[in-house]
């Protein structure tokens, strides 16, 4: 049986080192990838990604034994995130030297049939297209932003979602709505806007 | 009861309401066309929003490594129950893991015999932390006793390592946070899959080659050394340290011989093995080839080479422009730069210093310093005049410790350097093979002849005599760092780093031989030592430009773009256009373009047509906001390197930003072209072709030309994608459908296949 992340953080607790890089190693991928979103680039990224996992290792002694580990380390990597994002605001977004060398910006699909979607017309979303919905994203709040790539790129649950970022689970659907409702109307005013 | 109830919609959607409010909703819905379209409208964001985070971006392997690296270093270890004294050991290890080769810090070491009595299959050579063999959820810890058996699972830590000798010979080397699988066969594994992490695979010739799979490649092997890497965005990087691998995937393969790297990326055909590939490295945002430096097709690396008296004696020098000559009375040269440490700066010259004589003869300009320095002998003292602040000042150069004890030069050596000297190089060699069959133990005949040769392109042959060279005359430093530098870039790398290593033990100044010996041991993934013989080339000169450069690509290389800028801007001294460009990739990627622009140019004054510093110009531009100054800088590289698709592919991406969609268009399109006819399926030509196709759907003649593409490349993946989605908006759902199929069977044929030939290899060799 693998352990759970609840036992990880415990082993952790009583000093063992391995079960730190056993958690990290479990869980990077989704805060990179929550991070990537937030940030639009590698470094940044990365960067961001190892302040959570330092941030959680610090906070190791506040855990309370039993408490569900993944909401618990949401919540200190929503955190760290939101943290970054006002220490950033406005700055400008840069794209990495290389990203053209393979081709297509990083982080930007490629055409490429993935395995859970059966037909094509459930994968017509263009560079052109995605480039919209970032500039869209990007135009959001901090915590709108946050709200939509914990929910549908991490996939927390409402339980989650509430416990990471600290409001009454019913708050949730309604958070989301508006978020979701700011982003459409960005998204009709930039195609107003060009056509 | 009538009031909308729209802020439920969301949570009703997720199915996350509670009954009442769930019912209340539903029997709204039924009565209420304008929330019916909202929760549409709803359903539509979740599907746009689900498909903008689908693609995966993965962390860079050694972050968990770095991390705890770092909680090492900052004062946040958790205050009540501090993480034992065992991390800081984790820290020290995982420091060295740094590097992108991270693997082998110990040298091979054969088994005891007296361990052979009951030897297991795969006998651990070496181990580090406690490597673990198993499968999901039964991992146990893998002992010296019981050995390595046929088809175990293999993983290791971020702590462990691991080496494995097998009946053969061969040895398989795990570094940290590796798994691999190891297929039954009866003296060695018939095969070996890693599924992530590093290995390094030192092979005995056997019956038949030894098959390695990574998630995105294949490599067969026998008789070869070795370095295979799966990323966990599952591309592979192979570096060839010995002998030749056939590198497969996508069903394309290449040859990849001993000194060179490929990189195979998922459902692409390998990259062009890249030659004198120093380092494959990660700056943010993709994998950079540094070029190795040190092949004398540069001039100033020939020159170097030669044995030609005091003409790399440690200062550089240029004439003097006609404002600075007024006033000083008399002509001569003025000293740019002085190496820390050379018998130049021993001796007591200065930058700034206006050398008038040397060696008791006039210096008028250049040509006089460069041909009195070639004749000059380097094992006594050498007098020099120079005007320093105006004032005439006598400096005597000592001895340099670089050429040993004193040899005899026959009268037609200076002949023959002059000619080299001047660039006349048939002439000089003609000069030389005569001293050779004349005098055949004339030592720096043959190493100007090796020079000459290398040059050239001829390697082996230089290599040759170069080695000849060093055998003559084993107390000269020069001529065993220059077969050390031939060895290296062949390959053979153990045995430069101990050329290297003889090389910097008989020179008490020269830096070269150790930066040398570090950038291979770099290469051979022992980092650890690399770091040590950087450090000792320091101790030498710190300041030097080619030890700052070679600081900088080593932290590069441990992902450290920032600490690795101020070097790289040192290194610029040495006017190398290769400092320049690693400057520029720094400056870029730190997130100031401008400044990469301005390193760029620098670097092009000196290589105005190399094709690397205009690709990166272009890009560079692009980023600083330039859109036409970008476009000239990429069609520069184009018409130098026609064929480089990777640059064609950024200046169609380009074009197409401008909104220059024809010109987008036809640029991809070649690029695309070029590629399917090279047999490279799925390059960046062809996806940003695909790309574009699909942005632009309705250009006229864009479908045309992707079924064009595909007549030639009928296993492009993208391709194939592009056209099935344009079908899709041409609402030909059928022959859509078709496509998409035959995009799908595409990308799985490659993975089908690796299956297959593992299974076959598992059951033909079972026990």
């Amino acid at each position: 049986m693998e352990a759970t992340d609840e036992a990880l953080v415990e082993r952790c607790r009583s000093g063992d080192s391995a079960s730190f890089a056993e958690l990290m190693r479990r869980h990077q991928h989704a805060i990179m990838r929550l991070a990537y979103h937030l940030v639009g680039n590698r470094q940044d990224a990365e960067d961001l990604c190892q302040e959570c996992f330092l941030k959680l290792y610090g906070a190791l002694p506040a855990y309370r034994p039993g408490l569900p580990f993944r909401p618990w380390f949401y919540r200190i990597a929503t955190n760290v995130c939101i943290e970054f994002l006002r220490r950033n605001r406005g700055r400008p977004r840069w794209v990495s030297l290389f990203a053209g060398k393979a081709g297509a910006e990083e982080g930007v699909p490629l055409p490429e049939p993935p395995s859970d979607a059966p037909t094509p017309e459930e994968h017509l979303l263009t560079q052109e297209q995605r480039r919209e919905v970032m500039d869209a994203l990007m135009g959001l709040p901090a915590e709108a932003r946050l709200l939509l790539a914990l929910r549908y790129l991490n996939d927390l649950t409402y339980k989650e979602l509430a416990s990471a970022l600290g409001i009454p689970e019913q708050a949730v659907g309604v958070k989301l709505l508006r978020a979701k409702q700011m982003l459409r109307r960005r998204l009709e005013r930039d195609a107003g806007g060009q056509s | 009861m009538r009031a909308h109830p729209r802020e439920l919609l969301q949570a009703y959607l997720d199915r996350e309401l509670a009954m009442p409010d769930a019912n209340r909703v539903e029997q709204h819905l039924q009565a209420c066309d304008e929330c019916r379209r909202e929760l549409e409208a709803l359903k539509a964001d979740d599907r746009l929003l689900s498909a903008y985070y689908a693609p995966a971006i993965a962390p860079a392997t050694d972050l968990v490594a770095r991390t705890v690296a770092r909680l090492q270093s900052a004062p946040r270890r958790p205050e009540r129950r501090p993480i034992g004294p065992r991390l800081a050991l984790v820290g020290a290890l995982a420091a060295a893991t740094l590097l992108a080769w991270a693997l082998l810090l110990r040298p091979f070491r054969n088994v005891p015999s007296t361990q052979v009595a009951r030897a297991p299959w795969g006998s651990i050579v070496s181990v580090t932390g406690g490597p673990s063999v198993g499968g999901p959820g039964r991992w146990h810890r893998l002992t010296r006793s019981r050995g390595v058996r046929p088809g175990d699972l293999v993983r290791t830590s971020d702590v462990d390592r691991l080496s494995v000798r097998f009946g053969d010979g061969t040895i398989v080397e795990l570094g940290f946070g590796a798994q691999a699988a190891f297929m039954p066969g009866p003296a060695r594994p018939s095969a070996i899959r890693i599924d992530y992490g590093t290995a390094r695979i030192k092979a005995r010739p056997g019956d038949g080659a030894l098959a390695v799979y990574s998630p995105s490649a294949t490599a067969a092997v026998t008789g070869t050394d070795f370095v295979i890497r799966a990323e966990p965005d599952r591309s592979t990087l192979l570096s060839v340290l010995r002998g030749a691998v056939s590198f497969r995937s996508a069903g394309a393969a290449v040859a990849v011989p001993a000194g060179y790297s490929s990189v195979a990326r998922p459902g692409l055909a390998p990259s062009p093995p890249l030659p004198r590939v120093f380092l494959q490295i990660r700056p943010p945002g993709g994998l950079v080839t540094v070029r190795w430096v040190g092949a004398a097709a540069d001039r100033r690396i020939f020159l170097a080479r030669l044995f030609a008296g005091r003409l790399n004696c440690g200062f550089l020098y240029r004439p003097l422009f006609a404002a600075e000559r007024t006033g000083l009375g008399s002509p001569g040269v003025l000293v740019t730069r002085v190496r820390s440490g050379s018998p130049a700066e021993r001796g007591g010259l200065r930058q700034g210093d206006v050398i008038t004589a040397i060696g008791g003869l006039p210096v008028r300009d250049a040509a006089d310093a460069r041909t009195i320095l070639s004749q000059a002998v380097p094992w006594s003292p050498l007098p020099v005049t120079a005007l320093r602040r105006g004032a005439p000042t006598r400096i005597v150069l000592p001895p340099d410790d670089r050429y040993g004890p004193p040899e005899p030069r026959p009268p037609a050596l200076a002949d023959a350097n002059r000619l080299a000297v001047d660039g006349k190089l048939a002439q000089a060699e003609a000069v030389l093979r005569r001293i050779v069959s004349e005098e055949a133990n004339c030592a720096a005949a043959h190493n100007n002849l090796g020079a000459l040769l290398e040059r050239r392109g001829d390697l082996p042959a230089a290599l040759r005599e170069y080695l000849q060279a060093a055998a003559l005359q084993p107390g000269c430093a020069l001529y065993r760092y220059n077969s050390a530098s031939l060895l290296a870039a062949a390959g053979n790398l153990e045995q430069a780093v101990r050329e290297y290593q003889r090389a910097s033990g008989l020179s008490r100044w020269w830096a070269s031989p150790a930066l040398g010996r570090a950038r291979a041991l770099l290469f051979l993934g022992r980092p650890a030592e690399a770091g040590a013989a950087l450090t000792a080339a320091e101790a030498r000169a710190a300041a030097d430009p080619e030890v700052q450069m070679g600081r900088a690509e080593f932290l590069l290389a441990e992902g450290r773009a920032r600490q690795a800028l101020p070097h790289a801007r040192r290194a610029t001294a040495s006017g190398a256009p290769e400092a320049f460009l690693l400057q520029g990739i720094l400056e870029d990627a730190t997130s100031n373009p401008r400044g990469a622009v301005l390193a760029i140019q620098r670097g092009l004054g000196i290589a105005p047509n190399d094709p690397d510093l205009l690709d990166a110009l272009g890009t560079a531009w692009r980023h600083a906001g330039d859109p036409v100054r970008s476009a000239k800088a990429y069609q520069a590289a184009l018409a130098v390197a026609p064929t480089r698709t990777g640059t064609r592919a950024n200046l169609a991406s380009l074009l197409l930003a401008a909104g220059d969609l024809g010109g987008a268009l036809a640029q991809a399109r070649t690029a695309a072209l070029q590629e399917a006819m090279n047999g490279l399926s799925d390059g960046p030509g062809q996806q940003v072709y695909a790309s574009i196709a699909l942005a632009r759907a309705n250009m006229p003649g864009v479908e045309d030309g992707l079924r064009a593409l595909r007549s030639v490349d009928r296993d492009s993946v993208s391709t194939t994608v592009a056209l099935s989605l344009l079908a899709a908006r041409r609402g030909d759902l059928r022959a859509s459908r078709m496509l998409w199929t035959e995009a799908r069977r595409l990308s799985a044929t490659e993975a089908e296949r690796q299956r297959r030939l593992l299974t076959a290899a598992g059951d033909s060799r079972g026990v």
